[in-house]
């Protein structure tokens, strides 16, 4: 829809993303704790999207939809109806669970969202359960907006379908060959540093940095996320999976030189 | 002031039919495309009777306005500050289900930086056979007003 702006869809297998290749004796699709769910961008949010969820979820408050309303209610401005944004937290999963089913949610909105804003979600599994024969996954969720700033964090309870292939987040796209004379970088450079920190952010951004290069520097209001730095990580990172080869990419990355 | 004799208090049952073009506007609503939630042949071949709905959308059919009106706070200082949902199965179009809401707790502050106070409301949905379907809950904000 034109209305929509949506940089990024779910499961996207064209792009070389690898799969958690689960068969169907293993319950969890080869999951383990701390794999990550891609990460789901939408928006820049706008008033059409905003008017739709409104008759969507069939309520019409002034403090979505109209800004005289909303000033007088005591914001600057019509805000987004939280759950719009929660909604996509709940895409993401879908998306991820090729199958299965988001079983409960439970979103904290944590800030608000604006018109315009650009929402990004994040997942990371946290426990590994088996139900009825069933796997599920409890999954920590958390999404950001344009600024890098948490807007929902929260937790899912994910049922897992047999033999269901999941896809991870794509490494960093790493130039196959020369690349053009860099252009300053100036928010990659920053951006690079926060990846030692939270590793959420080393998907998205990768891939965004390289449209960065090869395009005219574009102001970012597609939906290149800034780097995420979540005040409260939901899980410190675990060792389970050692990716050191993602790390040092993002290094070479960041110069755009050495390997 | 929230008025707390509402804490407890219930909307009768009401007797939903989950429709297809209600699944589809939400679906389209929120950006999604999958076509589960638009073409019944695909839910069919997926094994379900109808359209599926996604995972919120029992949010639209959990019946809290009245709760919300009867708080005595103009609707414009409320402000959703948490929402859970489980479901014990997933919704389909044609699911015929009773569902109400209560007010499951009033938590009043003097908060600097305007929150008068936060209210939990509870909804949950059953089916035919009155086997839960889903349960919401929400927790509201009720912020101060300019006084």
């Amino acid at each position: 829809m034109s209305t929509k702006k949506k940089p990024q869809r779910g499961p996207d297998r064209s792009s070389g993303r690898q799969p958690f290749g689960g068969t169907q004796s293993d319950p969890f699709s080869g999951l383990t704790m701390g794999d990550e769910v891609p990460s789901f961008t939408r928006g820049p949010i706008d008033r059409v999207r905003i008017a739709r969820y409104a008759g969507a979820i069939d309520e019409y408050s002034v403090m979505h939809l109209d800004d005289a309303g909303a000033r007088a209610g005591g914001m600057p401005q019509v805000y987004v109806q939280p759950m719009l944004a929660g909604a996509w937290c709940a895409q993401m999963l879908t998306d991820w669970l090729q199958g299965g089913r988001v079983v409960k949610i439970d979103l904290r909105f944590v800030k608000m969202v604006w018109p315009g804003d650009i929402i990004v979600s994040h997942g990371r599994v946290s426990h590994l359960r088996r139900e009825a024969e069933r796997g599920r996954v409890e999954v920590d969720v958390w999404a950001e907006n344009q600024r890098g700033e948490l807007v929902i964090r929260g937790a899912a309870l994910c049922e897992l379908k047999p033999g269901a292939v999941l896809l991870r987040p794509p490494p960093p796209v790493l130039p196959r060959k020369a690349p053009p004379a860099p252009l300053p970088l100036a928010q990659p450079a920053k951006k690079a540093a926060a990846p030692h920190k939270t590793k959420p952010a080393v998907k998205k951004p990768a891939a965004a940095k390289k449209l960065k290069k090869h395009s005219a520097k574009k102001p970012a209001t597609k939906a290149k996320p800034k780097k995420s730095k979540p005040k409260t990580k939901p899980k410190t990172r675990t060792a389970t999976k050692a990716k050191p080869v993602r790390i040092a990419a993002k290094r070479s990355h960041k110069k755009g030189a050495k390997k | 002031m929230i008025e707390r004799s509402l804490l407890g208090r219930q909307t009768p049952p009401s007797h939903v039919l989950v429709e297809k073009g209600a699944i589809r506007r939400f679906a389209e609503a929120i950006g999604e495309s999958n076509p589960l939630y638009y073409e019944e042949s695909a839910a069919q071949a997926a094994g379900f009777s109808s359209l599926v709905a996604p995972p919120t959308f029992a949010t639209t059919l959990a019946t809290t306005i009245s709760l919300r009106n009867a708080l005595g706070v103009p609707e414009q200082r409320l402000l959703l500050s948490e929402e859970a949902i489980e479901s014990q199965r997933p919704i389909v179009a044609g699911d015929r289900l009773t569902v109400w809401s209560r007010v499951a707790d009033i938590q009043e502050r003097e908060a600097p930086g305007g929150v008068l106070g936060v209210v939990t409301l509870e909804s949950e949905g059953h089916d035919e056979s009155g086997a839960l379907v889903f349960k919401c809950r929400q927790q509201i904000i009720v912020r101060r007003g300019r006084e």
